[in-house]
């Protein structure tokens, strides 16, 4: 059935010594398993994905999830085991992949097209569109040579959007991509869910994967280790670097390079600042005054949170940035700017404060970005205690709406009579 | 999208077609005199080769320098055509390394490619030489109806010889070394700027075994003769062609399976 992709018993193993007439005679008498020695990428993975899910990858750099993706793509052929995948395959596994720089965007998504299996007058057909959703402007007729790499992806998603697959694999590519092309993505795969087509999406950005996915997979270690709903996995992932992160470095070891990787894994969650003052709880509540991380457009919504003295601060401020998937800004405040008089803390004091708005935000995952403060003259501050993505929530809204969030607004149209 | 050795010459025409086309563009691209320099590699072969073995050496002095000449040019036309092909064959795999590793791409259509464009950017020549023809004997002849026929032979044994060495060049590197040396080998082994007469008594068996011979000995015939092409010839070049083609293919098909881990 066209859009299913079935993986059985597959193993993947690469030579670490550059045999290649060995390795050739392997292939040429039937041979699967190499000698000597190899690196196993992928061992006894087993995956069946049904027409129409849209399955994220999770994994660390270097897990094996990539080599899983071109398996799947048919680009690379398992050692052990079948891989079998149903129906037109696009894939974006990496800037730029199959164009020619000394040929025009055009030129080239005629080829890709051309590759895909597309006579001149169906690609001529679709041509307008991916020019369109591109929005590429004179370049189109430019050598891809002079792209940007945020053009490069524009136009390599067109591409293989826009030529009807049945199947999508993603390798990471779209965070290239500028905040607003970024959105249009998101649109374009909702679209492709609506439509039934399968699309798999390799990351190791577990909010992007959790907003468009409906299962997951975790990659570790050559090894399939977790597959389930998007969310649950995700809950897993994070689990699995908060351990590995423990173990790397401690909460004040050195930062190795796990723990680096880690940080960046669990949604570039970062803190810095002395603490004098330090957060201590956050906590996102509802209108009933229940912790909740999902909310309706529009619900009342209480951000709390509990600061903890260590020394005497003066003219404490405490703010908050809520940015989206993608990490803009969307709205930020704080009690400062709010005009409210500022209070001096001593040590061994706490603080409770709560900021409380409505969810009036487009749909979508958002992060809370926290930073306690104190305010020294003018537009001055001493940062005490920054944490980015501190906590997450989650809108749900059943308006299309442009931008990220929804100011409340009345529209009103009144027929008048011809023009005088 | 799995197409048998045939097959994909049909299944994949419109991709064949473009990238032969993007093969041929690409090579004059930007440069000066464009296109005519298709015809710079025969033109200047011809003249060295008339040059040297029909005047110098004295072999033109049987049938005049002018027919002489001719014979040579079509020689040429046909041996750079497949000789070119194999050559570039050797390295079209890891040249493309983003068509071979980062999409969804029928290996088998870059030998393809490379043996297409290859014929193509002879033909700028070979309406040279049928108009030279035409000028030196005073008239076309209806033979030249046989060329596209004659074509097909050249084609499925390029072709073979291509997957071969296209199939190889990943793996060995050496290979491209090894075909440039091997074809230059087989170059002076055939009856382009001498006649066929040299070979002789034992010689006579490789003259028959070379399909290169044959199938310039019919182009020969065809374009510069005015006659019917040697049919048992024709066969054997065609029946020698599909045997390359099938068994390149076969060979290639196998060997693309390492592609993608070592390019």
């Amino acid at each position: 059935m066209n859009g299913s992709i079935s993986i059985r018993g597959v193993s993947k193993s690469f030579p670490v010594v550059e045999r290649p007439l060995r390795r050739l005679k392997n292939v040429l008498a039937g041979g699967k398993r190499g000698s000597g020695r190899e690196f196993w990428a992928l061992r006894n993975v087993d995956l069946e994905i049904a027409p129409g899910t849209t399955l994220g990858i999770l994994g660390q750099n270097g897990s094996g999830k990539s080599t899983l993706l071109q398996l799947m793509a048919g680009i690379m052929h398992p050692t052990l085991g079948r891989v079998s995948a149903a129906g037109r395959i696009s894939t974006l596994l990496e800037l730029g992949a199959g164009f020619d720089p000394d040929f025009t965007g055009r030129e080239n998504v005629r080829m890709s097209g051309h590759i895909l299996g597309f006579s001149s007058r169906e690609i001529e057909a679709r041509l307008a569109e991916i020019v369109e959703f591109a929005e590429l402007g004179d370049f189109i007729d430019r050598p891809t040579r002079t792209y940007s790499s945020g053009m490069y992806v524009r136009l390599a998603f067109s591409a293989a959007v826009s030529l009807d697959p049945d199947i999508l694999l993603v390798d990471e590519v779209l965070a290239v991509g500028d905040t607003y092309f970024q959105h249009k993505c998101v649109r374009k795969i909702r679209q492709f869910q609506e439509e039934g087509r399968t699309i798999v999406y390799v990351t190791h950005d577990i909010e992007s994967m959790r907003n468009v996915c409906d299962r997951a997979v975790i990659v570790d270690y050559s090894r399939l280790i977790a597959d389930g709903p998007a969310d649950e996995t995700a809950k897993r992932y994070m689990a699995l670097i908060d351990r590995r992160e423990k173990l790397a470095g401690g909460e004040n070891g050195d930062p190795g390079p796990l723990r680096e990787q880690a940080r960046k894994a669990i949604s570039d969650y970062s803190r810095y600042g002395e603490r004098e003052a330090e957060i201590v709880e956050i906590a996102v509540l509802g209108g009933d005054g229940a912790a909740t991380e999902t909310f309706a457009a529009g619900d009342a919504m209480t951000i709390r949170f509990r600061v903890r003295f260590h020394r005497d601060v003066p003219r404490f401020v405490l703010g908050v940035i809520v940015r989206n998937q993608w990490g803009s800004d969307v709205f930020g405040t704080n009690n400062h700017w709010q005009g409210q008089p500022l209070a001096d803390f001593r040590a061994g004091e706490s603080a409770l404060v709560e900021f409380r708005l409505p969810a009036a935000f487009a749909s979508g995952s958002y992060s809370l970005n926290p930073a306690a403060s104190s305010h020294l003259r003018g537009d001055e501050y001493r940062i005490l205690d920054w944490i980015n993505n501190a906590a997450l929530f989650r809108v749900r809204n059943p308006r299309r709406l442009a931008g990220y969030a929804e100011i409340p607004c009345k529209i009103t149209v009144e027929k008048c009579g011809p023009r005088e | 999208m799995n197409a048998g050795a045939f097959g994909i010459l049909w299944r994949r025409r419109h991709l064949l077609g473009a990238l032969a086309k993007r093969d041929l563009l690409g090579r004059y691209r930007g440069s000066a005199l464009g296109l005519l320099w298709a015809l710079a590699e025969p033109l200047a072969l011809l003249g060295i080769y008339t040059l040297v073995f029909g005047v110098m050496i004295g072999l033109g002095r049987e049938n005049g320098i002018g027919s002489y000449a001719l014979s040579v040019f079509c020689a040429i036309l046909i041996w750079l055509a497949f000789s070119e092909a194999v050559n570039r064959s050797t390295t079209v795999i890891w040249e493309n390394p983003s068509l071979v590793k980062k999409v969804i791409f029928p290996h088998e259509v870059l030998p393809l490619k490379v043996v297409i464009a290859g014929i193509a950017n002879q033909l700028p020549g070979f309406c040279i030489l049928l108009a030279a023809v035409a000028a030196f004997q005073g008239t076309a002849h209806w033979s030249w109806a046989w060329i596209p026929l004659l074509l097909l032979p050249l084609f499925l044994c390029t072709a073979g010889v291509a997957f071969f060495v296209a199939g190889l060049g990943p793996v060995i590197r050496d290979i491209r070394q090894f075909a440039s040396l091997a074809t230059l080998c087989w170059m002076f082994l055939t009856p382009i700027f001498y006649p066929e007469s040299v070979f002789r008594g034992r010689w006579a068996l490789w003259l028959l075994l070379n399909p290169l011979a044959a199938l310039i000995h019919n182009f020969r015939a065809a374009i510069l003769g005015g006659k019917a092409p040697d049919w048992g010839m024709f066969v054997y070049t065609l029946a020698l062609g599909l045997l390359l083609y099938r068994a390149g293919f076969a060979f290639f098909k196998k060997a693309e399976r390492v592609f993608a881990d070592l390019v």
